[in-house]
């Protein structure tokens, strides 16, 4: 009578179990999804200028600097290069957001 | 290796839930301790230990008990990933020791077997296709040779995932296509709304990973484990063998999705073309493949030739075979040896938890065959099924499909071959019928996790994507599900005994 009674309780344990497990599981790859979710968001908010048009910028930018700067001025040496670091940083974005499929830097060895 | 799956899993990366730990335990206790000694397991223990005295067989029985204990704990374990998976591995060899069920010199050996090499030598191999984006490549031909008709696509997304899922970890294939697909859907989507597209691109590509890991050993570190299972009770599989057996399941399902995967998610368009040509000249930038692509491929098609002809032309050569495991390890190696991966590369995209815990299944396997506790389960089991008629044969066989396919549901397909493999194997041998089908069909049945959004790495990957919700599974589940049963049964029936002649009942 007591091994029936004990087979009963495990087997109603294992089921409120396997539930309960799985439910806290499917939340889990939901608060997952809803992570990817906001971080395509928080991209989508994301300026994103391709290669051509970062370097259009820049050669503008410093044209610019040229003209109203002289070319030894250090201040206009200071703005050049912190132009440069920001077209390189604008450039790694637009590579890094694009999946293998459309980047081919991508692919590895 | 698809079972590397449990890596993208909770079960790795979270530390102790103590609710369901504490759950464990109780149950541990209850069985193991609380409840009393039934007179069976002391008559299997005297049976399987002939000639011990009556305290001895006491000892014996109890351990049968407490062993039956430690899979009721282990369920729990591994349905609420409770520890991180690796410890629960662990605990199975501390259980063994602490109650001097196996003696300490033994415990180390329950760890070891051909299986553990082969998923160890299997996972650097997929690493290695990885590391030189030979996955990638595979979608690529896949893409240039689907057309652009989206039915031929969803057929081209199923091949193109199933085929490399037999060989490589789905975890791996799955995220390589999610931006195939995405970029489809995307390119569509800018001038035909196409939601139902999206859906069926994603689900195409979990589909075919589930469809596809049965079909070869390699497809799942699942398939290993009974591939140890079955070899501890004198049953060799070979890689050909388990192929030729597996192969119908995944031509047949997929068949099968191609029709009903447009039918429940109608896709707003049947053309792709421009999609499909936008994406190929993206594709096409990639260039051509490098020499040593070329030679990593090579060694794969190498190991795989080694791995079919290992009982034949390597035993007529050797004399004897090297097993997959050798075969899987000495490809592992072959990469290193010729300057292609480096001992880093496989120490940080080789999930040696998933290696830990599978040679944890394969302990829990040892020590429930060799304690008797397999043998008490099955026997009690028999005695529920005999009155009902479906305790041997194709009856057993179908039984224990319809098991694994609804516990793979609750639990992962690793977790539910290393929990009732060693029983049902026992099942099978007591009643006359062939283990083989037994066990093949509980580790094809553990791939039918259609129902939920974790049933498999690859329905995870896909539903993070965000095109999917948690009902689009169980649509496809209302279809798919009891198809894949009436597969199964097809092929236990008719194809494994009618075509292959593996006989049903042993002489």
């Amino acid at each position: 009578m007591n091994e029936i009674l004990i087979t009963i309780i495990v087997l109603i344990m294992f089921l409120f179990v396997f539930l309960a497990g799985r439910k806290e599981q499917v939340s889990q790859a939901e608060s997952d999804k809803e992570g990817h979710q906001s971080e395509k968001e928080s991209w989508s908010k994301e300026e994103v200028k391709s290669h051509g048009d970062i370097d259009a910028t820049r050669d503008e930018m410093n044209r610019l600097i040229e003209n109203k700067l002289d070319a030894d001025d250090d201040d206009g040496i200071r703005l050049k290069f912190l132009i440069n670091e920001w077209a390189d940083l604008k450039k790694r974005v637009f590579s890094e957001r694009r999946s293998w499929v459309r980047n081919p830097d991508k692919d590895s060895e | 290796m698809a079972d590397q799956e449990q890596n993208s899993s909770g079960g790795f990366s979270k530390t102790t839930n103590f609710k369901w730990l504490a759950v464990g335990l109780v149950l541990f206790i209850l069985i193991g301790f609380v409840m009393p000694l039934p007179a069976s397991m002391s008559a299997k223990a005297a049976s399987v230990f002939s000639g011990l005295s009556a305290d001895d067989v006491t000892v014996k029985a109890t351990h049968i008990q407490i062993i039956i204990a430690l899979l009721a704990a282990c369920t729990i374990f591994f349905a609420t990933e409770a520890l991180p998976m690796p410890a629960v591995a662990l605990l199975i060899g501390l259980v063994q020791l602490f109650f001097g069920i196996t003696a300490p010199s033994h415990i180390v050996s329950t760890y070891a077997h051909d299986a553990v090499w082969f998923i160890a030598g299997s996972l650097a191999i997929g690493a290695t296709l990885v590391k030189y984006g030979l996955d990638k490549r595979i979608g690529m031909m896949v893409m240039k040779m689907s057309g652009s008709k989206t039915r031929m696509i969803v057929v081209g997304l199923l091949l193109g995932t199933a085929i490399p899922s037999a060989f490589i970890n789905e975890a791996s294939i799955a995220p390589m296509y999610v931006p195939i697909a995405l970029a489809l859907y995307t390119l569509t989507n800018k001038t035909i709304p196409a939601p139902n597209l999206g859906k069926l691109l994603m689900m195409s590509i979990a589909v075919g990973c589930m469809i596809g890991a049965p079909m070869s050993p390699s497809g799942g570190a699942r398939n290993a484990i009974m591939i140890g299972f079955l070899s501890n009770i004198g049953v060799e599989v070979s890689f050909f063998q388990w192929m030729s057996m597996g192969v119908f399941y995944t031509l047949a399902m997929t068949v099968f999705m191609a029709f009903v995967l447009p039918l429940v998610f109608k896709p707003e368009t049947s053309d792709l073309s421009d999609a499909v040509s936008t994406l190929k000249t993206d594709l096409e930038k990639h260039g051509k493949m490098t020499g040593k692509q070329y030679l990593v491929a090579g060694i794969m098609l190498l190991v795989v030739f080694m791995w079919i002809t290992d009982k034949s032309i390597t035993r007529n050569l050797l004399g004897f075979s090297l097993g997959l495991g050798g075969v899987a390890i000495t490809g592992a190696v072959l990469y290193m040896l010729l300057g292609l991966a480096s001992w880093k590369d496989y120490e940080e995209n080789v999930s040696w938890g998933v290696i830990i815990l599978y040679a944890g299944a394969i302990s829990l396997g040892s020590v429930f065959r060799a304690s008797g506790a397999a043998g008490w389960l099955a026997d009690s089991i028999i005695a529920i099924l005999a009155p009902l008629g479906i305790n041997s044969g194709i009856a057993l066989i179908l039984l224990v499909v319809a098991i694994g396919a609804s516990l793979t549901n609750l639990m992962s397909a690793g977790a539910t071959v290393a929990v009732i493999g060693p029983v049902v194997l026992d099942m099978a041998q007591s009643s006359g019928t062939n283990p083989l089908l037994v066990g093949v069909g509980l580790a094809i049945a553990t791939s039918l996790a259609f129902w939920l959004v974790i049933g498999t790495p690859a329905s995870s990957i896909v539903y993070s994507a965000g095109m999917l919700d948690a009902k689009d599974f169980i649509r496809l589940a209302i279809f798919a599900w009891p198809a894949a049963l009436a597969v199964m049964a097809a092929m236990v029936s008719l194809y494994w005994a009618g075509v292959l002649r593996i006989p049903v009942f042993l002489e």
